[in-house]
């Protein structure tokens, strides 16, 4: 089990993390979830060992990091939002060497390398070097290069960024093999799609606190009030949306795209009421959606819509 | 040991595969060296038709020649160390080195195995240049093997340190390769090493590492003891050491891989 306990990280007079008390529990993925800047890869940075936290502690296996970082790093890895790989080496010279680093050695450093490579789907090309690989292909070695110890926790921070959909099928569907071989992950990402394909916790964290955390179905349940009715049509008039905006129950409407997108309190009759008005302005409906709210709405119904840095 | 020799073996793989290594730190010196051998055999053949050359200017002609292989050795100390400790510069750009900071490993076990591994590449690199020059050019390093060996680990070690500090000290591959070569040249300036021994200022020497280098490998050469080089000996220790301790104290800051 990992343990956040009031931590704080500090650079100069900025606060990354703020407070952070979270507990993430042996044998999940959890998610991690937040704007740019939010202190996300701050925590996973602390949790490995990179960081140190300015106050507060941070437990794995009820182990302080602090003073028991050698030993809990045996049992953590980290999955770097950015490529930690040497161009110039092969897949395997790569996948050896931090083998070899995390103290593999023999006929099981062999085995182990044979089944990273294997489990990212490399061990065709485990004597090319990785300059000639595609991003898809250098960000699975990422991975390989992490799992290859088989560590208890791993840390994945942006694993699927900038990649084809097929290495992101791959690399997720690796994730929750890895789970079910017992690995706890945390996993960082802003595609929430993604979050809710495989984790079973989610912590939301802004401007260094954590604002939410849960399974995905009781972080949605924060939202349960609300509603999203969808209608495309091909045109509107600005009179119809503001009558619709004036609506008891409407909180926002907007038109984008032949798509009127009306959020709602889920009030009774807020569908007829809406649907009355587009009648009475003469707008031609293509199709309505009733839609409940996703993970994404939660997100960013906590963090705000304003752009981040 | 064995995390650290892991590194040291990793690094001295790649560097030793690298062209640049090959082009740069051998083949370059020795182009040198034969470029020098050659003017001063023309100069030789010129004296002894023309001018009728004495015994004694015969012997200082050759002691010359050993006095460009030394201050050629001296450079390629420091060369040798921008082209390996870029090496670490690199190796934080990639993200490798925040990698390695992740495993099951001490800060300095890290640093260890780096830094001898740049140690190990400059052994290695003066020692074929040393060769080179004495089976090629008959250069007279030293008439002591031991006090040779002395010398050259600790100019090595003072390299290295200095390679490592600078490295630490820049994130940017581009920056510290600029940086380094500019202090490299200057130090050959403020040394006389560009100027034909002639100073910029007066005892502008004292303040470059080439200075202490081939004062040193002169005093070698000139079949001095190790006592009567001290001072040269003393301050490469201590410079190194100082670059060493500096290098540790820019190493162990926690956003070194950043």
């Amino acid at each position: 089990m990992i343990e956040f306990n009031n931590v704080i990280k500090r650079f100069g007079s900025t606060i990354a993390v703020d407070n952070l008390c979270l507990r993430i529990n042996t044998g999940e993925i959890f998610g991690l979830l937040g704007p740019n800047g939010a202190g996300k890869s701050t925590a996973n940075k602390m949790l490995i060992g990179l960081l140190k936290p300015t106050s507060g502690s941070i437990t794995v296996n009820s182990l302080d990091i602090a003073q028991h970082g050698l030993k809990t790093r045996k049992h953590l890895a980290l999955v770097p939002q950015e490529l930690a790989v040497y161009e110039s080496m092969s897949a395997q010279e790569n996948i050896v060497f931090f083998a070899k680093l995390a103290g593999l050695k023999g006929k099981e450093l062999q085995n182990k390398t044979d089944n990273a490579l294997d489990f990212c789907g490399l061990l065709d090309y485990r004597y090319k070097k990785v300059k000639t690989f595609s991003w898809g292909m250098k960000r699975r070695l990422n991975i390989a290069c992490a799992i290859v110890n088989e560590p208890q926790i791993i840390i994945m921070d942006e694993p699927t960024v900038g990649i084809d959909p097929q290495s992101r099928s791959h690399i997720l569907d690796s994730i929750q093999t890895l789970n079910e071989r017992g690995m706890t992950v945390i996993y960082t990402s802003h595609y929430m799609s993604e979050v809710e394909r495989i984790c079973d916790r989610v912590g939301i964290i802004d401007q260094g606190k954590l604002i939410a955390v849960g399974t995905t179905a009781e972080i949605k349940s924060r939202l349960n009030n609300q509603e999203k009715i969808i209608v495309q049509t091909l045109d509107i008039n600005y009179a119809a949306l503001d009558e619709i905006k004036k609506l008891y129950g409407v909180e926002n409407a907007v038109y984008n795209g032949y798509q009127l997108e009306i959020q709602t309190a889920a009030v009774k009759n807020n569908v007829l009421d809406a649907l009355t008005v587009l009648a009475k302005h003469n707008v031609q409906l293509l199709k309505i959606e009733l839609e409940k709210p996703t993970l994404e709405d939660v997100y960013l119904s906590l963090t705000g819509r304003s752009l981040r840095d | 040991m064995k995390a650290i020799w892991i590194i040291i073996s990793k690094n001295l793989k790649h560097q030793l595969k690298s062209p640049i290594f090959w082009l740069i730190l051998i083949a370059f010196p020795i182009a040198q060296l034969t470029i020098f051998s050659s003017l001063f055999s023309t100069a030789q053949v010129v004296e002894q038709t023309v001018v009728k050359l004495t015994q004694l200017y015969a012997t200082d002609t050759v002691f010359t020649f050993d006095r460009f292989a030394i201050i050629v050795l001296g450079q390629f100390f420091l060369i040798g160390s921008i082209i390996a400790s870029s090496y670490l510069v690199s190796e934080r750009e990639d993200r490798t080195l925040m990698r390695t900071f992740t495993l099951p490993l001490t800060k300095a076990q890290i640093f260890s195995g780096h830094m001898l591994s740049l140690i190990m590449l400059l052994l290695l690199v003066i020692t074929i240049i040393m060769i080179m020059g004495s089976l090629l050019f008959n250069v007279q390093w030293s008439a002591n093997y031991l006090n040779l060996f002395i010398v050259t680990v600790l100019c090595a070690f003072l390299s290295s340190s200095f390679g490592f500090f600078i490295s630490s000290v820049f994130k940017n591959g581009n920056m510290f390769g600029g940086i380094m070569s500019c202090t490299v040249i200057l130090m050959s300036f403020l040394n006389g090493d560009m100027t034909s021994g002639k100073l910029l200022f007066r005892n502008s020497d004292f303040l470059t590492l080439n200075k202490w280098i081939t004062s040193s490998y002169t005093g070698l050469n000139q079949g001095l003891g190790l006592r009567e080089l001290a001072l040269d000996i003393t301050v490469i220790g201590a410079l190194g050491l100082i670059f060493a301790g500096a290098a540790i104290a820019l190493f162990r800051k926690e956003n070194l891989h950043e």
